[in-house]
């Protein structure tokens, strides 16, 4: 009894301490043995773990991924290729032989090979904005569009710019040789450019350009600058003064379908 | 109604504040970014002006010049084909009012039939102000330029230099 008492005396406040303990020692138990909650705790810090280690040890960071990166790279590869092939494959077979042999044939006309016939078609060549500029004051003289965006208001902008750019890349890379910036690259995209020499044509395309397509934008170019001579050497600013450019500009709007007319 | 085109530079020492200076009265699509990478951004103003007797649109192509050394030789190439421009110099720092006669020298060297409107700007700074109209008279007529007292931050004058500009150039 009087052992108790005296038990109860000393120990009574680490009761209170122990029992907090025991508390604290489930809550972790918790935390570790459920995997979600593990996973919870762990998860903020596991981002900034990795980045620390691959800042500090960037090898063992390739080592380690580097068999996982390779294998994924190759399945999506494998993957972009089959889905082409299965493209091209559906076109030669599903289209009837009239169309087979019609392939052969402008491929024996354009003396191209229908294997790449058949990867034009299945990366159709479109046109999407033409644009007539000033060089030398990078005014928009003419604009063609198939789209309904709003880059209308916007043409005039992207002129200003674009002739600055090529300005921009003359200086930069050109170290006084002959040669300008002739075509820039934007994912899919690609800018056409063909200069004569007081206005060039900036061309908007998706894919890849027929044979000649580019030889018809050089002698396009090159007849506005004779037939507009004048008007080009000295450019009051208004845009009327050309206003008949726009036939021989649309032309230029082209899809892979057009061959049929051949 | 009749749409004119004109294009017109902007120049001035670095930190004027050409680009500020312009930033609420053009319409602009490009980043910043562009002056300091290739030295040039394009925006658009347009002015509603009288030409004779004919209403017209003008819109100027402005051509904003990073106003730093590193883009002093791609400069020429930017200046090309302006109709006008417009020189701001920084009433704080009367250094930057002697520099305009030098970038008018460029400009014309280029581009001879420019016409000038010359802003000095920051009017706004009272306490700063260094440079007073008996300074900045004679080397804005000496460059056959109109000049302005100019803010980026209150607006004073913006439209009517622009104005003024826009009736010279198609006058």
């Amino acid at each position: 009894m009087q052992l108790e008492l005296l038990r109860e005396i000393l120990f009574s406040q680490y009761r209170q301490r122990i029992a907090e303990m025991q508390a604290e020692l489930d809550g972790l138990h918790k935390r570790i043995d459920d995997p979600d909650a593990l996973t919870r705790t762990v998860t903020p810090i596991v981002g900034e773990a990795i980045r620390r280690k691959t800042r500090e040890s960037r090898d063992e960071m390739v080592e380690a991924l580097y068999p996982l990166i390779g294998q994924l790279v190759v399945r999506a590869v494998s993957e972009a290729i089959r889905d082409l092939a299965r493209q091209i494959d559906a076109r030669l077979r599903t289209s009837f032989d009239v169309a087979v042999a019609w392939r052969r044939l402008r491929s024996r006309l354009l003396g191209v090979s229908a294997a790449e016939l058949a990867l034009r078609d299945a990366l159709p060549f479109a046109v999407l904005e033409v644009f007539l500029i000033h060089r030398e004051t990078g005014l928009l003289l003419r604009h063609l569009s198939v789209q309904e965006h709003g880059a209308e208001e916007n043409a005039d902008l992207i002129s200003g710019m674009l002739t600055a750019i090529r300005d921009f890349a003359a200086q930069a890379f050109g170290q006084g040789q002959e040669g300008s910036l002739d075509e820039i690259q934007y994912g899919q995209r690609r800018i056409l450019v063909e200069a004569a020499q007081h206005a060039y044509l900036a061309v908007v395309v998706d894919g890849i350009e027929p044979a000649g397509y580019r030889s018809e934008l050089r002698d396009r170019v090159v007849t506005i600058e004779n037939s507009f001579d004048q008007v080009l050497r000295h450019y009051s600013g208004d845009p009327a003064s050309l206003s008949n450019v726009d036939d021989s500009l649309r032309p230029l709007f082209r899809t892979s379908g057009d061959l049929h007319e051949l | 109604m009749l749409t004119i085109s004109k294009k017109v530079c902007l120049l001035g020492d670095f930190a004027v504040g050409k680009t500020s200076l312009v930033r609420r009265f053009v319409f602009n699509i490009f980043d910043d970014r562009y002056l300091s990478t290739i030295g040039v951004k394009v925006s658009r103003k347009t002015v509603a002006l009288m030409v004779g007797d004919q209403p017209a649109d003008l819109t100027i192509m402005l051509w904003d010049l990073a106003g730093s050394e590193e883009f002093d030789r791609i400069r020429a190439s930017y200046l090309r084909g302006a109709a006008g421009a417009v020189l701001v110099c920084d009433v704080t720092r009367p250094a930057t009012l002697e520099r305009l006669a030098d970038c008018a020298a460029d400009l014309w060297r280029v581009s001879p039939s420019a016409h000038c409107v010359l802003a000095a700007n920051k009017v706004d700074l009272t306490g700063e102000q260094r440079l007073t109209a008996p300074q900045i008279g004679p080397v804005a007529s000496r460059l056959a330029a109109p000049w302005y007292l100019t803010s980026a931050r209150t607006g004073d004058e913006v439209e009517l230099l622009f104005r003024d500009l826009g009736l010279m150039m198609v006058g």
